[in-house]
């Protein structure tokens, strides 16, 4: 049963960061942080709400470059996230009937066993040896996320840091832009377009049509029609905004969603040594070019001068309401408007197992080009929003992947354990994604040819997980409700 | 030779279940570390699980064995109290009626046959696949896999490739090649047989069309309505030719039908239609299958027939045939639907909520290898109404599954080694029928559930929205099961821990099962005396599987 209708969407209750990753910011922090005092805690996020700290996503990020329509002081010209896992919001007070309404995944968390299993965070990226998140780690209760320019960044953290009541810093994250990772590829250059929430970002010009809201915010309809399990509080003693669920409660979870986070540290050095000059083998192991040009459309060079870099400014015509990708010299290739089955059905140019054909296969799995359109319906079941920004940490540098979505189950742990970690993905053999697999010391990479399939290797682990966890993105008003002192 | 689900149902001796519970779980245990056992020594034994389900009511509890075999269960059983007999004394000295008499091989044997439960839909995803055949095609493909790498990528003269790779392989090797069954996933029908193919997807249309024509000349007839002078001179010709042998056209079409049916019958076996074996039982089964398609097209010639001869009464039993059957059936369809959807509004549903505890205990033994297995028993909901729908969706199901879909793809779901539903008996006390769920499954628990979810909402619902916690269904066929958050969180309450789980190729994958045969199948095409030359397609066919 589908929704035919589009869904309006309560964009000033959604927080800013689902509708973008502040992408004109050019710099992020992420501080994890613990409650030790719930009191003052809820009374910091009071401050935050009562101050505007936090974006709604009514606030679109050509605004952010626009003084007059940003409306903000100067020292709080920035974007702020904030979001709890189930200990954090055990800590700030909500009892064990609320909290059993929260979805499994997240009230277990990510370190648990069994999930490492799934997930593939084993050996070096096992959470024993975690910085953070980890069971023998401090427990984190909160993620706060504070987008700036770059030159402002420390000053905005401070500024955050010193309202009162701020949480206990646990770890403290800087990141940079979030337009390119430590490899040296363009990221985040297909992102789903949410119905209803739509923007003209640098990104979502897919060749996929929006998705439904309740795949990234609760309280809406998924692709199938159904509205996502969200958690809900008894309506009794609850003076708020938060609108009925069943069972005579209140739903907790509408306009908010799951953020999954995870610190990837990339082994630059390894990366470079194995692909040595040799672009196309990068290439192929990603399936874009350094510059973002899809391996499909241009299977032999990268259309895209050997320096471009990747800059975007915004077009600043009046009538344009679009971002615009530029490079220095002339306009960047990243097309998105490819289908796998259709151009590339034998992983000629785009190897079957490349890490973006991996995480999102769009109609690769299809049997036939009759099947392509129930093959991009399923799909469409388990795309993502990515969030994430390349950081550094003193020498080791790597992702911090934040993605949204509201099944985190069908969605990320989905992605990571049926596309990316599977050794069989599309018939394959014993290999997992190139990037982020971290099954084996003796890995490799098929690259589909006409004649005879060519095995690279091999290789080691190119990227270790060094911190996760799973996150609740609440709504403004169930912030708010967050935030309220409880007898 | 068949591959079979075997469920062996005994109720279990009052306060024996604790120990019982220790026994099993301890052999699994033992099983799930890698500890060689001696089930491997079964031949016919694909995989073998053991488990507790809890009584309700007040009824005693059940100790289930449940095993997908190939052959014969006589043969299974005899083999299994041979080689595991003490193990099978130990577990089921637990239970009710397992006296002395039972000990012998003799006695366990009648006692776990008496015990047997009919399943109520049986699936194999790699049918026709013994577990002697499935080791001895790994072992070949790994081997080619060396000789290809040793090889390297073929040269100039392609269809010598896989002669080489041929004359490389160990004689053994190519006898067992030779004698492999006709591979089937990467075969394709002749030219023929795909218009046939073609016209049989189309029959339906052309049929719905015909009938309509039918109708409107009948019901012009009737009215007494001219035809148009177009149709006169073929239907004078025709009219004559009936006159002179009015049962002519009835001729002529059990010939031209029957001439199909033994086409069809006799078509290349495809592995992607049927699971007979038999090759006198494979074209029964699709003369009846023929038979069953071309009766409409059969009804309209009726009624083409019934006109010419202006016998109405011919002509209204087409009319029957072509419009009466699928509405008779299309009732029955709308009654259930309505009687469902209205039970289902009647109710309460409430989300399930989650229990940690459970989720970690399941959770402990998923994941730990390419294959896994699930286990669900769910109680149907008490209407009788209920019941009859679960019966009858199973045996409809059991009936269309190996007609309407390839083996090893159910619905799009490649992923299922084994599955099956069973009705456990009813027991003393209680007037609840448990629906038992197995499944042998490649990946992820969510993965597999998912799948059903994706592509097998409609059916699953017909099956699990007659059970207790399953989200509210409506006509029978929609929502339920595609409530994905939900359905997990009611598969996963409906869950039974496995505690001694045996699988015999725990690492090999169904894909890999079925590129195995591939990489068998087009190596005996470079056999000396294989009929037809190798072509440059099937030489590529084969090198994309390495």
């Amino acid at each position: 049963m589908s929704n035919p209708t589009p869904q309006t969407l309560e964009k000033s209750d959604i927080q800013g960061l689902v509708r973008h990753g502040y992408p004109y910011f050019d710099a992020a922090c992420y501080e994890y942080l613990a409650i030790e005092d719930p009191v003052a805690t809820r009374a910091w996020l009071q401050r935050l709400l009562a101050e505007k700290w936090i974006d709604d996503a009514t606030i679109c990020a050509r605004h952010l470059l626009d003084d007059d329509a940003y409306k903000k002081e100067p020292e709080q010209r920035c974007g702020v996230a904030v979001a709890f896992t189930a200990a954090g919001l055990r800590a700030l007070g909500l009892d064990d009937a609320t909290m059993r309404t929260f979805v499994g995944e997240f009230q277990e968390g990510m370190a648990v066993p069994h999930r490492s299993r799934s997930l593939g965070d084993v050996g070096e990226s096992c959470p024993t040896k975690w910085r953070w998140g980890g069971p023998q780690n401090r427990d984190i209760h909160i993620l706060l996320v504070v987008f700036a320019p770059q030159a402002d960044l420390r000053a905005r953290v401070e500024n955050v840091r010193d309202l009162p009541g701020h949480p206990t810093v646990v770890e403290a994250v800087f990141a940079t832009r979030g337009d390119q990772e430590p490899f040296g590829f363009a990221d985040g250059v297909s992102q789903p377009k949410i119905e209803g929430l739509d923007g003209s970002l640098p990104g979502m010009a897919g060749d996929q049509q929006p998705l439904k809201a309740g795949e990234f915010v609760l309280g809406y309809a998924d692709e199938f029609g159904h509205f996502p399990a969200s958690p809900s509080v008894a309506r009794e003693g609850v003076p708020c905004s938060l609108r009925y669920a069943e069972g005579g409660r209140a739903d907790l979870g509408r306009n908010g969603t799951f953020l999954v986070v995870r610190e990837l540290e990339q082994d630059v050095t390894a990366f470079n040594e194995f692909v040595g000059a040799d672009a196309h083998l990068a290439a192929r192991m990603v399936g874009r070019w350094r510059s973002g040009a899809a391996l499909v459309q241009h299977p032999n060079n990268d259309p895209n001068p050997p320096d471009a870099a990747v800059e975007r400014e915004i077009d600043k015509s009046p009538s344009a309401r679009k971002w615009k990708d530029v490079s220095t010299r002339n306009e960047l290739v990243q097309d998105n408007e490819f289908a796998y089955r259709r151009d590339d059905p034998h992983g000629f140019s785009c190897p079957l197992g490349s890490h973006v054909r991996r995480a999102n296969p769009r109609d690769s799995l299809a049997e036939s080009l009759a099947d392509v359109k129930a093959a991009r319906a399923i799909v469409n079941r388990h795309r993502i929003l990515r969030r994430g920004r390349r950081y550094q940490r003193g020498d080791a540098q790597g992702v911090m992947f934040l993605c949204l979505n509201t099944n985190i189950e069908r969605q990320f742990e989905f992605v990571q354990r049926t596309w990316l970690m599977n050794p069989e993905f599309h018939g394959l053999r014993a290999e997992t994604d190139p990037l982020i697999g971290n099954d084996s010391a003796k890995r490799s990479v098929t690259a589909q040819c006409p004649l005879s399939n060519t095995s690279y290797g091999e290789f080691g682990r190119f990227i270790t997980v060094r911190g996760g966890g799973y996150f609740f993105l609440p709504g403004i008003a169930a912030l708010s409700f967050l935030s309220r002192d409880r007898g | 030779m068949k591959q079979r689900g075997i469920t062996i149902v005994t109720e279990i001796l009052p306060d024996r279940k604790g120990d019982l519970e220790l026994l099993l779980r301890s052999s699994g245990d033992q099983i799930q570390n890698g500890a060689s056992s001696a089930f491997s020594a079964v031949l016919p034994l694909h995989s073998l699980s053991f488990f507790i389900v809890d009584g309700v009511d007040g009824s005693a509890e059940c100790l289930v064995c449940e095993s997908n075999i190939d052959g014969s269960p006589r043969d299974f059983l005899a083999q299994l109290v041979t080689k595991e007999g003490p193990r099978l004394i130990s577990i089921y000295l637990h239970c009710v009626g397992f006296g002395d008499s039972q000990k012998t091989p003799h006695g366990m044997r009648e006692y776990l046959e008496r015990a047997m439960v009919r399943n109520n839909l049986h699936y194999v995803g790699a049918a026709g696949h013994t577990t002697e055949r499935i080791q001895s095609e790994a072992a070949i493909a790994a081997r080619v896999t060396k000789i290809v790498q040793d090889l390297g990528p073929p040269q100039i003269r392609r269809s010598n490739y896989l002669r080489g790779i041929w004359a490389a392989l160990p004689s053994d090797m190519r006898e067992r090649v030779r004698r492999s069954p006709p591979m089937s996933p990467a075969k394709r029908g002749t030219k023929m047989s795909q218009i046939v193919t073609f016209l049989l997807r189309w029959w339906w249309r052309v049929v719905l069309l015909a009938g309509c024509l039918v109708f409107v000349l009948v019901a012009l007839q009737t009215a007494g309505v001219k035809l148009n002078v177009h149709l006169t001179v073929p239907r004078a010709v025709l009219a004559s030719v009936f006159a002179w042998a009015k049962w002519l056209s009835i001729g002529l079409a059990a010939i031209i039908f029957g001439s199909l049916f033994a086409y069809i019958a006799l078509l290349p076996r495809k592995a992607t239609t049927s699971l007979k074996q038999s090759w006198v039982l494979e074209c029964l089964w699709r003369t009846l299958k023929a038979t069953v398609r071309a009766l409409p097209a059969f009804a309209v010639g009726l009624g083409i027939v019934g006109l010419y001869l202006w016998r109405p009464d011919i002509a209204l039993w087409a009319l029957f045939i072509i419009f009466g059957v699928p509405v008779l059936l299309g009732l029955l369809y709308v009654s259930l639907s309505v009687l469902h959807t209205i039970y289902e509004r009647r109710e309460t549903f409430h989300d399930l909520a989650w229990d940690p505890q459970r989720e970690a205990q399941m959770r402990a033994r998923e994941d730990r290898g390419p294959q896994n297995h699930f286990i669900g028993v769910t109680t149907v909901k008490d209407t009788p109404l209920r019941l009859f729908t679960v019966r009858f969706v199973l045996r409809v199901f059991g009936a269309l599954i190996p007609i309407a879909y390839p083996v090893g793809d159910l619905s799009g779901i490649k992923s299922i080694h084994f599955a099956r539903w069973t009705l456990l008996p009813r027991q003393e006390g209680t007037k609840q029928r448990r629906l038992l769920f197995v499944g042998h499954y490649d990946g992820s628990w969510g993965g597999y559930l998912g799948d059903f979810v994706a592509n097998a909402e409609r059916g699953m619902t017909a099956i699990w929205g007659n059970t207790r916690g399953c989200p509210r269904h409506t006509f029978l066929f929609n929502d339920g099961v595609r409530d994905e958050q939900r359905f997990k969180c009611y598969a996963r309450s409906s869950q039974v821990e496995s505690l001694l789980w045996y699988a015999r190729d725990r690492q090999l994958t169904l894909r890999t099962i079925q590129r195995n045969a591939q990489i068998c199948g087009l190596l005996a095409q470079a056999a000396p005396g294989s009929t037809g030359p190798i072509c440059e397609e099937r030489v590529d066919a084969f090198m994309r599987l390495f």
